[in-house]
C-alpha cells in the first residue's frame, strides 16, 4: 500500500511539473545544503549568491537587478503560485523566509503558464515535500558574530490520508553601519517572525486537497545619521505583514487529463514610520512629509484553472488565471479605485517526434481591466530531446504592469510625478537559444539570452508618466554542474550587457561575473565542507534624472563564503560553522556620471553596501524521523 | 541541562535591536558681533558654522548691483552717504558742473517689508531678457569725511548677465564705460567708483549665510524718538538692522517659549516667513526712561532648509552712536 502510494506521489509529481507546460530545468539550483552552508535566512540573501542577480544596499534600500533584466520583471513563485503581487510593490526581500524551502531555482526563459513578468527569467522557491511519517519535526538554531541569531522548528503529522506540517521562525539580522561612529544603517537591522502552517487531504486515490497558510511578521529599524551640530536623528521603523492563503484542489478526469484548481488571498502591509528622536533627552515624534517613506497595502485575489492531457507524443495544457490587487492603503484616489484586474485565458501544446525533435507553442489571451487585451504568443523547438546533447530554442511575450503609483497617485504622493491611469503594460519579448548536454555526472548549460523591453513607463510631457521607455538586454551564459558520490562543483560565467535607455542614450553596458560553488564530502567520514565564491564586475544603470541621462557606476564585487558541517546521532543532528564575507569585502564604490557629448563626466563618488561586514556562524539543527 | 542553559544564554544576549544612544545636549554658542557705519558695516552669520561669523570685508563700495537671475536692482552705500539725483535727461555729456547740484533733493535707498529699496529705482523697462535702459543720468554724491565727491552715471544697457554702466566727474576729466557680470554665487557684486574695480568679498558667497547684523536707512518719523544715526536727508536717519538671505533662510519670532525650552519639535511647527530688513528688532524705546531696552522674551527661530537655530540676543552695546555690539546666543535645534 505504502509502494503505491510512493508510486502515485512520484507520478503526480511527474503530471504537475513536466506536463502542465512548465519547465524544469533550471539554469540554477540553490539547494537547502546551499542556504544552511551560506547562512542564508531570507530571499534577499539568497539573491546575493543566486547567479545574474547584482544587488546593493544604499541608505536602507536594497536595489537589484537581475542580470540584463530589471528586478520588477522577474517573476517569484512558491510552490508554482505566483508570490510577489505583479512585481508591483515595495515588496521587501528580506520578509520572504527561507527556513522552509527544500530548493530555489533560477529558470532562464522558462515555460510558464503565468502571462506576467515571467517571460525572461522566474525563481521558484519549493518547500520540502512531506515525510509522510507519523511524526518527523526539526528544529534549527543558527548564531554568529554579528550578533545574528535565527530559530525555527516544525512539526509534521500524518496518517498518509490526512498531513499536516506547522512551523514558527524567529529571525534577527543585525546592522550593517556605513560607519559606525556616524550611526547610520546602510542595512537595517530587522526581526521576522514566521507561522507556515499546511495541510493535505487525500481525498481519493486521484483525489488531493491542500491548504496552506504562509504568514510573516517583519519589523526593521533604519537608523539614520546624527545630524550635525544637534542630538538628533531621523530613523525609520518598518513593520510589513505578509499573509497567504492557499487552497489547491486537485483531481484526475481520466487516464491522461488531470484538473487542477488553485486559489490564493495575498495581503502585503509595508507600514513605513518616520521619526524624528532627540537624543539627549529621548523625545520622538513622527515626521511627516513629502520626503517622509510612504507606507502600501496591497491585497491581491486569485484563482486558476489548469486541464493538462499527458499522451505520449502530444500534450496539451489549458487554463484560466484570475487575479485582482487593490490599493488598501490609498483605496480611492481622485474618486477612482485604485484597484485592478486580469483575467487570463491560457493554451499550449507540445509535439514530440521520436528522437528528432519536440515542438513546443501556444498563447495566452490576457484581459486587463485598466487597458485592452494582450495576445502574448510562445514558441519552442527543443532538437534531440532525447540525445545527451540538446539544442533548444524558444520565443515568448510576456508583459509586466506599472506601480500603482504610475497609474494612480497624485503628484504629492508621487514625488511631484502625475500619474496615468492610461498606462498601457510593459512588453516584454525573450528569445533564448541554449545548448544543453547532460551525461552521467555532468550538465552544461550554455546559451544566449535576449529581451527587449518597450513601454516602460517615464515621466515626459510635464512630468505626467507616459509608455515612453524601451530597453534592450543579453545575457551570453555557461554553466556547468559536475557531481559525483563526494564532489559537487557548479562553475558559471556570464556576460550582461544592457542598453537601459534604448530608446534616448542607446548605450550598451557590460557586467561580466563568475560564479563557482563546491560541496565536498570527505570520503569515510561524516564530513563536508563547502565553498561559494562570487565575482561580478563593474554594474552599470542609466537613468533619465531631471532631463539629464545619468549613469550609475557600482565596483566590482567579491564574495566568498566558506563552511564546514559535520552530523552526529545517526545523521538527525547537524552541525555547521562557517564564515560569510571572508573577504570582508564590505562596501565598494558608486559613481554617478552625467552623460556629455564627448565622454561621461563623473558627478559624485560615494559608498554603496555589496554586502554585510565578514561573520562566522554556526548552525545546529535537529531532525526527528 | 547544561546546554540548555547555554542555549537560552545564546537566546537571551543574541539577536535584539540596540536601544538608542544617548548623546550630550548640544552645547549653545556665544557670539560678539561688532558693526559700525565707519567700519565693519554689516556681520554676516553663518549658522551652521562653527564661530558662527562668516567672511566678509571691509572694503568700501559705492554701488552694489543685484545678480539675481531676472533681478536688476542697483543699490547705494547708504552708510557711506551715497545719495543720487535722478536728472531725467538721457544726454550724458549735457549734465556737466554748471548742474545746480546744491538745490536738488538728493535721495537715499530706503526699506520696506521686503528688503531696500533703491532710490535709482526702475532704470530701465525690464519685461526684455537684456532691459533696455531708459538712459537718464543720475547725479551720485558721497563724503568720505574729507573730500564731499559728485560724479554722474548713466546707464547704457544690459546684458542677459551683466549690467552696462558709464560714469563719471562733472567736468568730464574722468569718463568710465565698464561691464558688471552677474556673479550667481553672491548676491550682489559691489562697486567702488574711485577705485573704479569690483569689490570682493563684502559678503560671503549666498550659500554661506543666513543673516546679517548691519545698519540701514529709514523714516525717522517711523521710529518716533528712537535713537538713530543721521543721514543728508535729514528725513532718513540709520538704523540697527538684520538682513535675512531669503535664498536659504526663513524665520520666525517667538515671544511665547524661553530659549532654553524651545527644541526642534518646538520649532519645526512653526511657521516661518521670509521677511528682510528687520530694523530695531531686538530693542525698544523706553519713552518714559527715555533709554533703549532689550526685548527679554524675544527669540529668533531661523530655518535653513531642514536645520533648525534659535537666536537670542542677551545684550546690545551701543558706546558711541555709529558702533554697535550684539552678543549673540546661538543654539541648533
Amino acid at each position: 500500500m505504502k509502494i503505491f502510494r510512493y508510486i502515485q506521489t512520484a507520478l503526480w509529481t511527474i503530471i504537475v511539473s513536466t506536463c502542465l507546460g512548465q519547465d524544469t530545468s533550471a539554469f540554477f539550483v540553490l539547494s537547502a545544503e546551499d542556504i544552511r552552508y551560506n547562512n542564508i535566512q531570507n530571499l534577499e540573501e539568497a539573491l546575493d549568491l543566486l547567479p545574474t542577480f547584482h544587488q546593493y544596499h544604499l541608505d536602507n534600500q536594497s536595489y537589484t537587478t537581475g542580470g540584463s533584466i530589471k528586478n520588477e520583471y522577474i517573476a517569484i513563485f512558491k510552490n508554482e503560485l505566483p508570490y510577489l503581487l505583479d512585481q508591483n510593490t515595495p515588496y521587501d526581500l528580506r520578509g520572504i523566509p527561507v527556513w522552509d524551502l527544500s530548493r530555489i531555482e533560477l529558470r532562464i526563459a522558462p515555460s510558464t503558464y503565468s502571462a506576467k513578468n515571467a517571460g525572461t527569467m522566474a525563481i521558484f522557491l519549493y518547500t520540502a515535500d512531506y515525510q509522510n511519517k507519523p511524526i518527523s519535526a526539526k528544529a534549527s538554531l543558527t548564531n554568529s558574530s554579528a550578533n545574528d541569531f535565527h530559530i525555527n522548528s516544525s512539526i509534521e503529522l500524518s496518517n498518509l490520508i490526512h498531513t499536516a506540517r506547522i512551523g514558527i521562525n524567529r529571525s534577527f539580522s543585525a546592522a550593517q553601519y556605513e560607519q559606525l561612529a556616524d550611526r547610520g544603517t546602510a542595512i537595517s537591522a530587522y526581526e521576522r517572525y514566521d507561522l507556515n502552517a499546511s495541510y493535505s487531504y487525500k481525498i481519493l486515490k486521484s483525489v488531493g486537497l491542500t491548504v496552506a497558510l504562509d504568514n510573516s511578521f517583519y519589523k526593521s529599524v533604519q537608523r539614520g545619521e546624527v545630524i550635525d551640530g544637534t542630538a538628533r536623528v531621523r530613523d525609520v521603523n518598518q513593520s510589513f505583514a505578509r499573509n497567504r492563503i492557499l487552497g489547491s484542489l486537485e483531481t484526475a478526469l481520466s487516464k491522461n487529463h488531470t484538473l487542477v484548481i488553485s486559489t490564493m488571498w495575498h495581503r502585503a502591509k509595508n507600514n513605513l514610520n518616520t521619526l524624528d528622536k532627540d537624543l539627549s533627552n529621548g523625545s520622538n515624534q513622527s515626521h511627516i512629509g513629502v520626503d517622509a517613506q510612504a507606507s502600501s497595502n496591497f491585497a491581491q485575489s486569485y484563482m486558476q484553472l489548469l486541464l493538462t492531457s499527458e499522451n505520449r507524443k502530444l500534450n496539451y495544457t489549458m487554463g484560466l488565471e484570475l487575479s485582482s490587487i487593490k490599493d488598501n492603503e490609498y483605496p480611492t484616489i481622485n474618486a477612482i479605485q485604485s484597484t485592478y484586474s486580469d483575467y487570463t485565458a491560457f493554451g499550449s501544446f507540445s509535439y514530440q517526434s521520436q528522437r528528432a525533435f519536440r515542438l513546443e507553442g501556444g498563447a495566452k489571451l490576457l484581459t486587463n481591466s485598466l487597458a485592452n487585451s494582450y495576445l502574448l504568443p510562445h514558441a519552442k523547438v527543443t532538437l534531440a530531446p532525447k540525445n545527451d546533447l540538446q539544442l533548444v530554442a524558444s520565443y515568448q511575450k510576456s508583459i509586466a504592469y506599472s506601480a500603482f503609483s504610475n497609474l494612480f497617485y497624485t503628484p504629492i504622493l508621487n514625488g511631484g510625478i502625475k500619474s496615468n491611469i492610461l498606462l498601457k503594460p510593459i512588453d516584454i519579448s525573450t528569445l533564448s537559444v541554449r545548448l544543453l548536454v547532460s551525461k552521467k555526472s555532468v550538465d552544461i548549460h550554455s546559451g544566449i539570452l535576449y529581451n527587449s523591453v518597450r513601454g516602460i513607463p517615464r515621466p515626459i510631457t510635464n512630468d505626467k508618466v507616459q509608455n515612453a521607455g524601451s530597453s534592450t538586454g543579453n545575457t551570453t551564459y555557461a554553466g556547468l554542474t559536475f557531481k559525483n558520490d563526494w564532489l559537487k562543483l557548479r562553475p558559471s560565467v556570464m556576460l550582461h550587457g544592457t542598453n537601459q535607455l534604448k530608446d534616448t542614450a542607446n548605450l550598451t553596458y557590460f557586467t561580466p561575473e563568475a560564479n563557482l560553488y563546491v560541496h565536498i564530502k570527505i570520503p569515510n567520514s561524516r564530513l563536508a565542507v563547502s565553498a561559494t565564491g562570487r565575482y561580478i564586475g563593474k554594474h552599470s544603470t542609466l537613468v533619465i534624472e531631471n532631463d539629464v541621462i545619468t549613469i550609475y557606476q557600482q565596483g566590482k564585487m567579491r564574495y566568498i563564503n566558506l563552511a564546514a558541517s559535520h552530523t552526529f546521532a545517526k545523521d538527525r543532528m547537524n552541525l555547521v560553522f562557517g564564515i560569510t564575507n571572508a573577504n570582508n569585502q564590505t562596501f565598494v564604490s558608486n559613481q554617478r556620471f552625467i552623460l556629455q557629448d564627448i565622454e561621461p563626466l563623473l558627478t559624485t563618488e560615494t559608498r554603496v553596501a555589496a554586502a554585510r561586514d565578514r561573520a562566522f556562524f554556526f548552525n545546529v539543527s535537529y531532525v526527528i524521523k | 541541562m547544561k546546554y540548555l542553559l547555554f542555549i537560552s544564554l545564546i537566546i537571551i544576549l543574541s539577536g535584539c535591536f540596540q536601544p538608542d544612544e544617548i548623546l550630550p545636549k548640544v552645547k549653545d554658542y556665544t557670539t560678539e558681533i561688532t558693526v559700525s557705519t565707519k567700519g565693519k558695516q554689516a556681520a554676516y552669520i553663518d549658522l551652521s558654522s562653527a564661530d558662527k561669523l562668516a567672511n566678509s570685508s571691509e572694503s568700501p563700495w559705492h554701488l552694489k548691483f543685484q545678480n539675481t537671475k531676472g533681478s536688476w536692482s542697483i543699490l547705494l552705500n547708504t552708510l557711506l552717504g551715497v545719495s543720487v539725483h535722478n536728472t531725467k535727461n538721457t544726454n550724458y555729456d549735457a549734465i556737466d558742473t554748471a548742474y545746480p547740484i546744491h538745490d536738488i533733493p538728493w535721495q537715499l535707498d530706503g526699506t520696506s517689508g521686503t528688503g531696500t529699496q533703491s532710490a535709482i529705482g526702475v532704470w530701465g523697462d525690464f519685461e526684455f531678457s537684456n532691459p533696455k535702459s531708459y538712459k537718464n543720468v543720475y547725479l551720485l554724491s558721497w563724503s568720505d569725511g574729507t573730500f564731499l565727491y559728485y560724479y554722474k552715471l548713466q546707464i547704457l544697457d544690459a546684458g542677459t548677465s551683466a549690467f552696462h554702466i558709464r560714469y563719471g566727474t562733472l567736468d568730464g576729466s574722468f569718463t568710465k564705460s565698464q561691464w558688471i557680470e552677474k556673479d550667481p554665487n553672491f548676491a550682489y557684486t559691489y562697486y567702488s567708483l574711485l577705485t573704479q574695480e569690483i569689490v570682493n568679498n563684502v559678503e560671503p558667497d549666498r550659500s554661506d549665510w543666513n543673516i546679517c547684523f548691519t545698519y540701514l536707512p529709514d523714516s525717522i518719523i517711523h521710529h518716533g524718538s528712537y535713537p538713530f544715526v543721521p543721514t543728508i536727508n535729514k528725513q532718513v536717519g540709520l538704523y540697527q538692522a538684520l538682513l535675512i538671505n531669503d535664498d536659504f533662510t526663513e524665520i520666525h519670532l517667538d515671544t511665547s517659549k524661553t530659549f532654553s525650552t524651545i527644541d526642534y519639535f518646538y520649532a519645526k511647527d512653526l511657521e516661518y516667513t521670509d521677511v528682510d530688513g528687520l530694523i530695531n528688532l531686538f530693542q525698544s524705546w523706553e519713552e518714559n526712561q527715555q533709554k533703549l531696552s532689550l526685548k527679554d522674551n524675544l527669540c529668533l527661530l531661523v530655518k535653513e532648509q531642514n536645520s533648525y537655530y534659535a537666536l537670542k540676543v542677551e545684550e546690545i552695546r551701543t558706546d558711541n552712536p555709529t558702533e554697535v555690539t550684539i552678543k549673540l546666543r546661538t543654539k541648533q535645534l
